[in-house]
């Protein structure tokens, strides 16, 4: 009795982990099992627009340096976030960095300079914290000094100091 | 006896660990079933019954409609549904009616009653199993053999196989082609709706095979949930075959009692079309449309049956695979755009081109057009090779098991997959 | 009975099969990305070290023990990887003083920049220091401080687990070395010959915190008291890279804690000129990391510097160690 017992635990337990597992694997596109339909899907907010001198540079969209109608200088940086390097163009008012995403050369993120360029919303380096919440509003992440609206793929960030803005940068969000 | 609780226990422990909110709506379905039926073998009153199903029904039909976004202002409640409400639902009102009608004595023993419900390898996604073959299954006594064992074994390999290493290579592609409805169109979306028939195919039989497997090795025998569907000849057959528990749940509590076959022809039709709606609303809200659609091709049932046994079985596939749109692209719009899709945009050189750029490499087609071959091979003679199997030595056996783990861990899709490109730049 | 025996024989031959499999499918580093190769390399070295470094890859880039024997006949060890974290910097140093007692231990203080919630953490990164360690407490440890979400500590324990979709990537190297191993650095120092000078770099970012994280500081003051309690003399360094910047509010830190735990303190960034370093001549990779004379220059530099401070021995003449060099010098040829 009690070995047979025992076996029966055994197997049980064997089981459960099989039960376990399984329940854990199980989360594949089966949208006939309503158990695994997850809610509808959502609609993707556009994501921040962003464009320099007139050329559309949206994190997330393709880049081509010649595009820009200003010479630059260029440097290659091992990548934080893709494989490959980041490739960093400076030019006079903002620095773009882009990197190869499935073959095809990607804004990753746009850095503001100076003053002399602006939001679409219309702020720029120099403003107040004021005006960025009136342009983008209160619904933001707050890091130390650093204030970060996500729209879409794209996260915006301003650094506060002294309440004045003193950088701006777009960055791709990367999952 | 003891068996049983353990078995009770365990369910419990396992549903409990996905919170415990899920187990408030399972009791209350159980209790208010339970005692229910308890008054029903006593007084036989259509009120009791009534309200009893209604209230249950009502929760998943709501449930339902919650998940489809049909009351947008109750969005801030966030509800979440009970895992394998879909599922435990059915099983409850089965047993009420079956109570009800007499075809057996309502359960004195409220474990038994719960272990049917809660039995937890069935709970996630069936098969739905009806009270009397379960109650059955439990007092029937125990004989854990070596053979029960490996064939347990061998059917939960089967199942992983069949969803790890095919639908599992499947779901890469359709998630790439179902993300960009504008790109993927024509042959494309043609390519998704064959694939995408293979994936749920394997997704959900594979997950059925692990289910069975376990209960074999537990002493429990299920019903089988498929019968190789994809060979069947109609609409009308596939739906025989396919998902066999809820076909015959909604023939036995939707179909018959509307007065099934043996009425008008108009009646009939009519009480068709009810049932695929009632199957297409279980599926989701979204999917009544499908419903509809297949409850009118089981209705020409042999009207569009040629002479030919490979040529009716390809169009029942391809119809089968058409209508699958409705699950592959979020909305019904897009999935009826896809279909018109495939007969307006011709780009299989497009397609041709694009091949490698779907997600998998040419290994990992090779690798799921054999075993996809071995699929539909071992269903087109599943009772030969499920007898030979029976009569294997052990020494046989073992080796299928560990050859079939084997291909499991290299040849599935599961984990971080590795890119060696991540690597290349290693200087920080 | 004799089908029992027989299944079990199965059995094992299957768990072989299974173990088999795993060292066939995890990457060799062999031939290609060999800085996964560098952390078990040491298992194989005499353990007679007098000065240990750890860090991330401005050690094993910047600094060549052999150079250091050369000149001031200093027996040193690099155990860097790439992007070596500073929680795997203090398992790694505890691993090594299970094998030996070093006088010094350099630590390159740019990890101090990244905690666990940093999008620099990436699970490639960690599997290069990771994957060839021996089983120990450490390897343990280390890899519960390392793991990112989805990962399972069963995937370190077998391979197939994480690498069983590299069956269509297999080469010649995953056959050659499944059962050997290859050597790619000369006392932890990986040779990189190629001139890649600075052209430009991007512009300084404005960072919201530039304070170290709590965590960090918690490792650092593990290293510390390591040291401290095997009698040890910590070193802190920043190689003199241009990028990632290494920003005065930085330094201002390191100094601060240095002072207050009396450990030295080297930032090589300000002594540039003095090396010697030539950044359109002295770098692989536009101002990351020195190249070999780069690095040739920064180690008699630094070698110089531990000789005065820290009572090393003068090993020269020490068999292993002429043959070791002169193995070296016909690398860098």
């Amino acid at each position: 009795m009690n070995k047979k017992v025992l076996i029966v635990i055994a197997i049980i337990v064997v089981i459960a982990v099989v039960v376990a597992v399984y329940v854990a694997t199980q989360n594949s596109g089966d949208k006939t099992n309503p158990e695994a339909q997850n809610v509808t899907g959502e609609v993707q907010d556009e994501g921040f627009k962003v464009s320099y001198l007139g050329v559309d540079v949206t994190p997330g969209t393709p880049f081509n340096r010649n595009d820009i109608p200003e010479e630059g200088t260029y440097s290659e940086i091992p990548s934080c976030a893709f494989e490959g390097t980041d490739n960093v163009a400076t030019f006079s008012h903002a620095e773009i960095t882009s990197a190869q995403v499935n073959g095809v050369e990607t804004v990753y993120s746009v850095y503001f300079l100076d003053t002399e360029i602006k939001t679409e919303e219309g702020v720029a380096i120099s403003d107040d914290r004021a005006k960025v919440i009136e342009a983008y509003g209160e619904n933001f992440e707050e890091n130390g000094n650093k204030i970060t609206y996500t729209k879409g793929n794209v996260e915006l960030s301003f650094l506060i100091e002294n309440d004045i803005v003193t950088s701006i940068e777009y960055v791709l969000v990367v999952e | 006896m003891l068996f049983n609780i353990l078995l009770l226990v365990i369910s419990i422990v396992i549903y409990l660990s996905f919170g415990i909110s899920n187990f408030i709506f399972i009791l209350f379905s159980i209790l208010t079933t339970f005692i229910a039926a308890k008054f029903l073998e006593k007084k036989s009153k259509k009120i009791i019954l009534a309200v009893t199903i209604a209230v249950n029904a009502l929760i998943l039909i709501f449930l339902k409609l919650y998940g489809a976004n049909v009351f947008p202002s109750l969005e801030g409640l966030n509800i979440i549904a009970p895992v394998g409400v879909s599922y435990y639902t059915l099983q409850v009102i089965s047993y009420l009616v079956d109570v009800y009608k007499g075809k057996y004595k309502a359960e004195n023993n409220f474990l038994y009653y719960c272990l049917y419900i809660m039995y937890i390898p069935h709970l996630f996604i069936g098969p739905i199993s009806r009270y009397d073959d379960m109650k059955a299954q439990f007092l029937s006594p125990k004989k854990f053999s070596i053979n029960s064992l490996y064939n347990g074994g061998l059917r939960i390999v089967w199942g992983l196989i069949k969803k790890l290493v095919i639908s599992g290579r499947v779901a890469i592609v359709i998630s790439t082609i179902s993300q960009d409805i504008q790109a993927y169109q024509g042959a494309y979306a043609f390519l998704a709706m064959i694939l995408y028939s293979i994936q749920l195919y394997t997704d959900f039989s594979g997950g059925i095979d692990i289910v069975m497997g376990v209960s074999k090795m537990l002493g429990i025998e299920l019903q089988e949930n498929f019968d190789s569907p994809y060979y069947s000849q109609t609409i009308k057959e596939f739906w025989r075959r396919w998902h066999i528990s809820l076909s015959s749940w909604l023939r036995d509590y939707v179909y018959i009692p509307l007065g099934g076959s043996r009425c008008s022809k108009l009646r009939k039709c009519f009480n068709t079309i009810v049932t695929f709606l009632v199957s297409g609303f279980w599926h989701g809200a979204n999917y009544l449309l499908w419903g509809v659609i297949h409850g009118i091709f089981v209705l020409l049932g042999d009207k569009i049956k040629t002479k030919f046994k490979w040529l009716n079985r390809l169009i029942t596939f391809l119809i089968v695979s058409f209508l699958w749109s409705f699950f592959i692209w979020p909305t019904t719009v897009d999935a009826l755009r896809m279909m018109g899709s495939v007969f307006t945009t011709f780009n299989i050189s497009d397609l041709c081109a694009n091949f490698l750029n779907l997600g998998l490499s040419i290994a990992d087609w090779i690798v799921l057009g054999i075993f996809t071959i071995g699929l539909f091979i071992f269903d087109g003679n599943k009772n030969k090779i499920m007898q030979k199997v029976k009569t294997l030595s052990p020494e046989i056996k073992t080796i299928i098991l560990c050859v079939g783990i084997l291909l499991i861990f290299v040849f599935g899709i599961y984990g971080i997959g590795f890119n060696v490109n991540e690597f290349i730049y290693s200087k920080f | 009975m004799k089908t029992v025996i027989r299944v079990l024989i199965i059995i094992v031959i299957f768990i072989l099969l299974f173990v088999l499999l795993n060292m066939l499918l995890q990457p060799k580093y062999a031939e290609t990305l060999v800085e996964g190769s560098m952390i078990s390399q040491y298992y194989t070295e005499p353990k007679d070290h007098e000065v240990i470094f750890i860090g991330d890859c401005e050690v094993y880039a910047n600094f060549s023990p052999m150079v250091m024997y050369e000149e001031q006949g200093i027996k040193a060890y690099v155990r860097g990887s790439s992007q070596q974290l500073i929680w795997q910097s203090y398992q790694i140093l505890k691993e090594t003083l299970k094998y030996e007692k070093p006088k010094v231990v350099v630590f390159n203080v740019n990890s101090m920049r990244y905690d666990k919630n940093s999008p620099e953490v990436s699970e490639a990164y960690n599997r290069l220091t990771i994957d060839k360690m021996k089983w120990s407490q450490e390897k343990i440890d280390i890899i519960k401080d390392s793991m990112t979400e989805d990962e399972t500590f069963l995937s370190y324990v077998f391979p197939v687990l994480r690498y069983h979709s590299r069956y269509d990537k297999l080469t010649s190297e995953d056959f050659e070395y499944l059962f050997k191993r290859k050597n790619n650095t000369y006392n932890g120092f990986l040779i990189n010959k190629n001139i890649k000078g600075v052209t430009s770099l991007p512009t300084q970012r404005r960072l919201a915190d530039y304070n170290f994280s709590e965590e960090c500081y918690g490792y650092l003051d593990k290293i510390t008291n390591l040291c401290k309690e095997n009698d040890i003399k910590l070193v802190l360094i920043k190689a003199p890279s241009l990028y990632p910047y290494w920003y005065d509010e930085y330094d201002e830190q390191i100094k601060k804690y240095a002072e207050e735990h009396d450990i030295d303190y080297y930032n090589l960034k300000n002594n540039v000129e003095e090396i010697g370093i030539d950044y359109s001549q002295d770098t692989y990779d536009g101002g990351l990391h020195l190249n070999l004379t780069g690095a040739t220059k920064l180690s008699k530099y630094f070698a110089n510097i531990l000789k005065t401070n820290y009572e090393l021995t003068d090993y020269r003449g020490d068999a292993i160690y002429e043959k070791k060099l002169e193995e070296y010098k016909q690398a860098i040829q």
